[in-house]
């Protein structure tokens, strides 16, 4: 049964056809033609999926495109574009934050959501444990990511 | 090349950002699963339920007959030819009978995934059930339960000896027992296997996430009957490896079906499937014995290695030979008796992972020392000092280190930083107990065959082609362009890389065994020591200077002591390409295989390690009784691999190699059940280390003074290192509080109850927790 | 043959319009969908099966305190809403809803959905027993009030009907304090090996009425009466909270399986419902009532 749905992404309006049960991260997949969030599990258990929606970080692979309608979407390809996305990316580059990059886009979307929600330089390390705990990394151990999320919250916004 | 050429260098040794990094972080990099070819079909495997049957029959009629079905493929439609590394033993689809649970029977083309999915459940797959075999004991004596049509489950046996052992043991001061046993762990890459093939002509292409396209190619080679050259490997970025995607993996499936179809088919493994059908790391059983003399030195050293091949043989053969090598540590025993088995089981064939069987040598190895030090009263470190070995000495096949051993320097840097955590306060109201440990290992380079070409062009830019895989280090992205640069003298953003497949490059043997740096870095530096020679040999003509007297510095050529005399890189390649021809070359390396001295070898896969890195790991652990809950509080990593090439890159190894070792240590145990079923196989009960699991502070530490005589710049591998010291480290710390040194792995809570319980009703000498250890030696802080 | 239709979204903004849709033909009620999106995937629930969307009816969110000191908590508020809320201090029930997965599960997952999953491990179940807390079932013929230990019938199964949506939590005012604990191998992101959580009643420095409850521990959330009344009447001393503790293990009946063995499990139970009846009492010392 599928139907058309309008769904907000990055700020520009996409026209798509969905089933009933299309998950957000085929729609943005497939039908968007953004990437950038991934299928690592499919049951909410890496966070290589994360997006925001309306801000707060979710997993797209646990939601359905439908869910959406009428809310605002955000994936790393947007929100690395301008702003403190763009410093998180940079802080993740200086401190070494990537080797794989496949939970990258997850994580920096998980760092965006935190960031949003405290004032520059507020989030202690539980904070970013806490914000950050539902993204695995396998490459990196997760300490340059901690310095480089500590370092991205000190920056100005 | 030389190790005393010392710097100072431009680019080699210093912190080197990531040229990957940023398209990585925004999402615009591509992995498996994200090419979509026009056209595809989505291909899903029909896995056998069952850890041993014979197979009856498969009916697809009703799976053929679901609408947006395009094909349905079993074992009658493919060659019978098996495919393996070593053995050949493993078909595309199950032929009579089935191995293991997740072994594909058959696979379904469609063109959605949604119906691939609905179709393979309507497989029907009669299968008659039999018992199957899981345990490797059972394995290894059964004569009744073979997994394959052979008269043994055994599929490999290696020995190494030297020396008289029997003469040793019979007259030595005393006879030290060690047996430990480990469990499985899988590589758990957060981007699961995928493949994509598609035809191409006389042959099909794959886009594979592969660590090893040159290896995929040369096998599918073998079992389709192509020329190689009509296959072509195509990586792009890997989400991850870790020894989990050196194989085939679904490319034969993958393959076949394309060529059943004419049509691209893509297979994306489910994390439920990547989990149980993917090549974990090996199960094993350590039984270890040492010879010793009052002193505590090692006289001579009898060693029985068993380990789980699972159903197919895959790469064990050779981690057998690996794991019999590493039987010694980083110590120096004479006399030798070790002897590696592997066996099949009805389980999920395991394979390479990480440091492939080092996580349980070291840690039976380093048990072992322990087991001595306390047998004889002695101190555990003083015993590792008066073992150690070094350059002079002969390592397991008699071949003679040429390179200082470092472990002690790497030993002292962690005792002294033990010894500062054992003076911190602990906070108030902190009941939980503190313990200290620490590991010693060796681990070599693996030196296989590389090559790689540069070519200058007329604007003085160069282009580094390399089959090197990036699996996310940054060895392939990163360094060796900059080594390249170095080489050249030209600025790292000069030196364009092309990489990622089998078509626009020379051969590799991929991303394995810490071995790019090492070997592909080789092959890049040797063809860009040649373009050097042929840069100077044109500007000598041009300047009417000896070649030997010209440099490459900045993007010039210089005369030596007179800078200003010489011209740029660009005019003078443009100038060969004029006259003397286009300024290309290619490098190729292959490690020098030494003989072996001394040593008997039978059924090994290699003759010698190569080229000897030495590590310390130390750790201080607060153990919570009640619950055997093991917490990492301070972490040190101390690593002799020559010259670091890129110091960031090289922390982020040895941070993500503890951690993975910390996981292996305390939370991940991939568990098979009776029937031969995985039962955590996800990732909520398959527990990989979260950001709130790994300690505060993980202190990276370069022995940075012994660099390699074969590597580019003195530069070793440092890849699989990190990940084989932390469990033995942890158990040391766990011997400390306990008093007990836990034999069996994964040291988690579970255990850790278990071994006070076993602990408590075995009353040792002296209080409880305390050990036999005298105190801590006085050392430099 | 050709796959049968994927049953309809829909998301009705009011409660009514929602309870019609539930008593016309089976449906999958979606709150934060974490586990249900994975279940209708895997063929645990049956794709053809309407997918009813509750997160717009504003009246099943919220949390909100009566001048009694009653507290409600509606069905579709979100684990992360519970686990932050300035509302109430924490409690068994906001511990196991801070503790359930990550982040970005406990901003989509609910209270009502974790009860109405009916894990015999979720995190937010022994909270709802020991706070003697009343389950609101609401359908087109009315409502009935469930009390938490009478909710749970098996692993995934509970006392509601097709037709009947769980709407509110209902928490009786208390005068004492509780918490939740559990086991888990990893910090974060894990399902509990097991939990315990523990409600106390002090009057006079007395135990006046205790209630404790296991996770993980049977085949559903369950309470712990004898160590609860091993609890009623001491002054909480330790030797008291460690002889009541020990005596979970007459209500435990953990099995062995991928995420823990029997024999572990029966040794820290007791070893956490020390230590969270330790917690609850320390937060009963310091007035912070729940």
């Amino acid at each position: 049964m599928t139907t058309h749905m309008t769904l907000r992404v990055n700020g520009s309006d996409h026209d798509i056809a969905v089933e009933p049960d299309t998950l957000l991260l085929d729609a943005l997949r497939y039908e968007c033609g953004l990437t950038s969030a991934k299928l690592g599990c499919g049951t909410g258990d890496c966070g290589a999926c994360t997006v925001t929606v309306d801000g707060e970080a979710v997993n797209s692979c646990l939601m359905y495109v439908l869910e959406c309608e009428g809310h605002s979407v955000e994936t790393v390809e947007g929100v690395t574009a301008s702003g403190i996305g763009a410093v998180v990316a940079e802080e993740f580059v200086k401190a070494d934050a990537v080797q794989c990059g496949f939970c990258s886009p997850g994580i920096i979307m998980s760092t965006c959501a935190l960031l949003a929600r405290t004032e520059p330089g507020a989030a202690t390390d539980e904070d970013i444990k806490e914000a950050l705990a539902g993204n695995l990394c396998r490459c990196t151990g997760y300490l340059p990511i901690l310095d480089a999320v500590r370092r991205a919250s000190g920056a100005p916004r | 090349m030389s190790a005393e050429e010392s710097g100072p260098y431009l680019n080699v040794g210093n912190r080197l950002i990531r040229r990957d990094a940023a398209e990585r972080l925004t999402g615009h990099t591509t992995y498996a699963e994200d090419i979509r070819l026009p056209g595809v079909l989505y291909g899903v495997l029909v896995p056998s339920l069952v850890a041993a049957g014979r197979l009856r029959g498969i009916n697809v009629d009703r799976a053929v007959a679901l609408d947006g079905v395009v094909k349905v493929l079993t074992a009658k439609d493919v060659t019978d030819r098996c495919y393996g590394n070593y053995v050949k033993d493993q078909p595309i689809f199950a032929r009579d009978r089935v191995r293991f649970v997740g072994e594909p029977v058959a696979m379904v083309a469609a063109t959605s995934l949604a119906i691939a999915r609905r179709a393979a459940g309507l497989v029907e797959v009669d299968i008659e059930a039999t018992t199957p075999v899981v345990d490797p004991r059972e394995a290894l004596t059964s004569a009744e339960v073979l997994v394959h049509d052979r008269d043994t489950n055994v599929i490999e046996d290696v020995h190494i000896s030297r020396g008289d052992v029997d003469a040793v043991f019979d007259t030595a001061h005393a006879v030290v027992h060690t047996e430990i046993e480990s469990h499985r762990a899988h590589q758990a890459y957060l981007e699961p296997r995928a493949v994509t093939a598609a035809p191409a002509p006389g042959g099909f292409s794959l886009i594979m996430s592969t660590q090893q396209p040159f290896g995929v190619r040369a096998q599918l080679a073998e079992l389709f009957d192509l020329p190689t050259g009509t296959i072509e490997v195509r990586v792009p970025a890997i989400g991850g490896g870790f020894g989990g995607k050196l194989h085939l993996l679904f490319a034969p499936q993958a393959a076949a079906m394309t060529l059943a179809t004419g049509r691209p088919v893509q297979i994306v493994c489910s994390r439920a499937e990547d989990m149980t059908t993917g090549n974990p790391r090996e199960n094993s059983i350590v039984r270890m014995s040492s010879a010793v003399d009052e002193s505590g030195r090692i006289l001579a050293r009898r060693c029985d290695v068993v380990l789980d091949a699972g159903a197919y043989a895959m790469d064990t053969p050779v981690l057998t030979s690996m794991a019999a090598f590493y039987a010694t540590g980083p110590y120096r025993i004479d006399a030798l008796d070790i002897r590696g088995r592997a066996v099949y089981t009805n389980t999920c064939p395991t394979g390479s992972f990480r440091g492939p069987s080092g996580p349980q040598m070291v840690y039976a190895a380093e048990a072992q020392i322990e087991d001595i030090a306390q047998q004889l009263g002695l101190d555990p470190a003083e015993v590792r000092r008066r073992n150690f070995i070094g350059e002079g000495d002969r390592g397991p096949t008699g071949e003679l280190i040429t390179l200082r051993g470092t472990t002690d320097e790497c030993m002292r840097v962690v005792e002294s930083r033990l010894q500062r955590w054992r003076q911190a306060d602990v906070a108030p109201g902190d009941h939980r107990r503190r313990g200290y440990g620490l590991a010693c290992a060796w681990w070599s380079t693996l030196g296989t065959p590389s090559a790689a070409t540069v070519e200058l062009h007329e604007d003085g830019t160069a282009t580094l082609s390399s089959g090197g895989t990036e699996i996310g280090t940054g060895a392939i992205s990163t360094a060796l362009p900059s080594m390249v640069a170095e080489e050249l003298g030209l600025r790292p953003d000069r030196v364009i890389l092309k990489s990622g497949g089998t078509r626009d490059a020379p051969y590799d043997s991929g991303s394995r065994g810490s071995r790019t740096m090492f070997a592909t870095g080789n092959a890049a530096v040797l063809a860009a020591r040649a373009v050097a020679e042929q840069i100077r040999n044109e500007a000598s003509r041009l300047l009417e200077v000896d070649p030997a007297d010209l440099v490459l510095r900045e993007g010039r050529v210089e005369v030596k002591g007179a800078p200003e005399t010489g011209m740029t890189i660009a005019e003078v390649s443009a100038s060969a390409h004029l006259h003397s021809g286009p300024v290309v070359a290619t490098g190729r390396y292959r490690a020098e295989l030494a003989p072996v001295e001394g040593s008997e070898l039978q059924g090994a896969r290699f003759l010698r390690l190569g080229e000897p890195t030495f590590h310390c790991h130390g750790v201080e652990i607060a153990l919570d009784e009640e619950t055997g809950r093991v917490d990492v509080l301070n972490f040190v990593a101390v690593h002799d691999v020559g010259r670091v090439v890129n110091p960031v890159g090289a922390r982020g190894q040895v941070e993500g190699g503890v951690v993975q070792g910390i996981g292996y240590a305390l939370t991940e145990n991939l568990k098979t059940n009776d029937q031969g079923v995985i039962v955590n196989g996800n990732f909520h009960d398959y527990r990989l280390p979260t950001i709130a699991d790994v300690p505060p502070n993980i202190e990276t530490v370069f022995i940075e003074t012994n660099h390699s005589h074969t590597g580019p710049f003195g530069a070793k591998g440092l890849g699989e290192p990190p990940v084989i010291l932390p469990a033995a480290a942890i158990g040391s710390a766990l011997r400390d509080v306990l008093g007990v040194q836990p034999y069996q792995l994964p040291l988690d809570a579970d255990r850790v109850v278990l071994t006070i319980a076993e602990r408590d009703s075995h009353p040792v000498p002296g209080p409880p927790g305390s050990t036999a250890r005298p105190p801590e030696p006085e050392v430099e802080k | 043959m050709s796959e049968p239709d994927v049953g309809a979204y829909r998301r009705p903004d009011n409660l009514s319009e929602l309870l019609t849709l539930l008593d016309r033909r089976p449906t999958s009620v979606l709150a934060g969908g974490t586990d249900l999106v994975v279940m209708r995937a895997d063929g645990m629930v049956d794709r053809t099966q309407d997918i009813v969307d509750i997160k717009d009816v504003s009246d099943l969110r919220g949390i909100s305190l009566d001048a009694d000191g009653t507290l409600t908590i509606g069905a579709a508020t979100s684990l992360q809403e519970l686990a932050k809320t300035p509302v109430i201090p924490p409690n068994a029930i906001t511990d196991g809803a801070s503790l359930v997965g990550g982040w970005q599960t406990r901003a989509r997952g609910t209270i009502g959905g974790n009860i109405c999953r009916a894990s015999p491990a979720a995190d937010t179940l022994p909270g709802v027993l020991a706070a003697d807390a009343q389950l609101e079932l609401a359908s087109t013929t009315g409502t009935r009030l469930v009390p938490g230990h009478a909710f749970f019938t098996g692993p995934g199964r509970t006392v509601r009907k097709p037709n009947e949506l769980l709407t509110r939590i209902i928490v009786p005012a208390s005068l004492g304090a509780s918490a939740y604990l559990r086991f888990t191998y990893r910090l974060a992101m894990d399902l509990a090996v097991v939990g315990v959580a523990a409600h106390l009643d002090i009057k006079n420095g007395r135990c006046v009425a205790a209630r404790v409850a296991l996770s993980a521990a049977a085949a559903t959330p369950v309470l712990a009466p004898d160590a609860a009344d091993a609890l009623v009447g001491t002054e909480l001393d330790e030797p008291s909270i460690e002889a009541a503790a020990q005596l979970v293990l007459n209500t435990a009946t953990p099995i062995d399986d991928g995420r823990g063995s029997r024999a572990h499990r029966r040794t820290v139970l007791p070893v956490l419902a020390k230590r969270a009846i330790g917690i609850a009492l320390e937060r009963a010392r310091e007035g912070h009532r729940r």
